[in-house]
């Protein structure tokens, strides 16, 4: 055995003190979905004001509605767009209206309100299928 | 009898023959004519009328026929048409009858909001009276010296006139007083329907563990990877380009699934540069991208539709290094909160069997043959599958 193999012998027996394994554990296999831990506290209209994206849907509705967002205007209209499943697909649906928070319920103008938690830059809406987190975005 | 007589017998009966022989020649003679008649006669005559008449039977025989073909499309024409007439009713009567659906929905939503709004009402009006029955109350209490009477039978116990109160306020007071009554002659209040949600209109029942639905997977959720063991060390190598789709009644796995996941080989990363270079020679990605399993069959150990759970073997085909070969995966599968489906499964393989030579450094670093090869998905249905294409 020449020098140069014996000197690469001894550093592959060394090497495992060297390198840390790498094996995923089994209960790590999926991809985390566990994001920082939010608190909420009652949203005020400068919560609700502006751009805002789903960043979680749970509850029933979630097996149809896939994203949703929200453009919250300070002026008490809003527009929003959701993809829901179709029959077949996903297709797009559209509304726009006014506005107003109460005691905590955000009325969407359709005489339904959904009550409505903020934190940093977050908003929680709970419908009757479901709960939706909303992260806000910026228009890029 | 002399041969005398014998004689004469003999000779008027051969007269007799010959006599009748010649009567009737001349009785049949202008009655029988026998014409032997040559070709060029035929010819010079014409066809034959009986040949004619023959022909024309059968040309007419033929256009009989053709007749009844062109009939029988005719009538296949006519078939086809009413054929395509009655699905596009069917199918008009289906938009209808998910239009009227639709409309029942909102109907029961709005009813559910009136039956609340009823509620609330009656609620707030009992309090209202409620207060106003103590106060009167208290002022007969006073009057009869302290002496308490139970709030409950105030309504009942004291006479509302003079106070402006209807009638029908005092009814729906009582109403509102009888938790019995409340509930009694008003149909119960309609399970809120889900078709309108944060004022957007989505589908009901889109997810149901117990229908057969397509299944999209979900990459940027998904992961792919597999856990070797070395004598330096053990590792995994992991990637996240994953694709796939599949077809699977959850409450019955076994009926009518199947499908695909696709993983790019060249996308493994094991969190070593060089152990990654090494791998990307082995698998050779230029010449088979794709790491693949086409799932065949499902046998199920367990299904929970309650917890919404299925766990079993699934069965196809590994696709590694562009060789194929059967393999079982043991898989569990649930739905998390999202409705989304999570499916987690794990098999052992043998790199040699699919070309792959386990990779060795100077004999003293080495990768074992066997490694297990998992899969951690999240998939979203599409719908329910279409039944004709089972």
């Amino acid at each position: 055995m020449s020098r140069g193999t014996l000197l690469l012998a001894l550093a592959a027996l060394g090497a495992p003190a060297c390198i840390a394994p790498s094996v995923v554990q089994s209960s790590g296999r999926a991809v985390a979905l566990d994001s920082a831990p939010l608190e909420w506290r009652p949203a005020t209209p400068d919560d609700v004001a502006g751009l805002f994206e789903s960043a979680s849907i749970e509850g029933e509705a979630a097996a149809a509605l896939w994203r949703v967002w929200y453009a919250f205007a300070a002026d008490g209209t809003y527009s929003g767009a959701a993809l829901v499943l179709g029959e077949t697909h996903p297709v797009f649906q559209t509304l726009s209206g006014s506005w107003t928070l109460s005691d905590g319920q955000l009325d969407l103008g359709d005489g339904q309100t959904a009550p409505v938690a903020a934190a940093e830059d977050h908003l929680r809406l709970e419908g009757d299928g479901g709960v939706v987190i909303l992260r806000r975005c910026r228009v890029q | 009898m002399t041969p005398k007589l014998r004689m004469s017998i003999l000779a008027l009966a051969l007269l007799a023959v010959a006599g009748i022989s010649v009567a009737a020649l001349v009785n049949l003679g202008d009655k029988v004519h026998v014409t032997i008649q040559s070709e060029e006669d035929a010819a010079r005559r014409g066809p034959d009328p009986l040949a004619l008449v023959a022909a024309d039977v059968g040309a007419a025989r033929d256009e009989v026929r053709a007749l009844g073909e062109g009939l029988a499309d005719r009538l296949q024409l006519l078939h086809d048409a009413l054929e395509g007439g009655a699905t596009e009713r069917e199918r008009s009567l289906e938009a209808a009858i998910a239009g009227l659906r639709a409309e029942l929905a909102a109907l029961r939503t709005r009813v559910a909001e009136d039956a609340r709004n009823a509620a609330s009402s009656r609620a707030e009006l009992g309090t209202a009276l409620a207060r106003l029955a103590e106060g009167r109350h208290a002022g007969a209490a006073a009057d009869a010296g302290g002496a308490e009477v139970p709030a409950a039978v105030v309504p009942a116990a004291l006479p509302l006139a003079g106070t402006g109160i209807t009638p029908e306020v005092e009814a729906a007071v009582a109403i509102a007083a009888d938790p019995g009554l409340e509930a009694g002659p008003e149909a119960p209040a309609p399970k809120p329907a889900t078709k309108g949600f944060l004022s957007f209109k989505i589908p009901s029942q889109a997810f149901a563990f117990d229908r057969r639905q397509r299944y999209s997977v979900l990459p940027n959720l998904s992961r792919v990877g597999f856990d070797a063991r070395s004598t330096l060390h053990d590792f995994s190598g992991v990637t996240t380009s994953v694709e796939g789709d599949f077809t699977a009644n959850l409450a019955r796995p076994a009926e009518g699934c199947g499908g695909f996941v696709r993983a790019k080989s060249a996308s493994l990363d094991t969190g070593l540069e060089a152990r990654d270079e090494s791998m990307r020679e082995l698998l050779e990605p230029a010449k088979h991208p794709d790491l693949r399993f086409d799932w065949e069959s499902f046998e199920a150990s367990s299904v929970d539709a309650a917890a919404q759970k299925v766990a079993g073997v699934a069965r196809g085909r590994l696709t590694v290094h562009g060789v194929t070969k059967p393999i079982a995966m043991t898989v569990a599968a649930t739905v998390d909160a999202s409705k989304r489906l999570a499916i987690e499964g794990q098999t052992k393989i043998r790199l040699s069997d699919y070309g792959v030579k386990p990779p060795s450094k100077l004999g003293l670093i080495s990768v074992e043959d066997e490694a297990t090869l998992w899969i951690a998905l999240r998939a979203r249905t599409l719908g329910p599958a279409d039944e004709a294409a089972r």
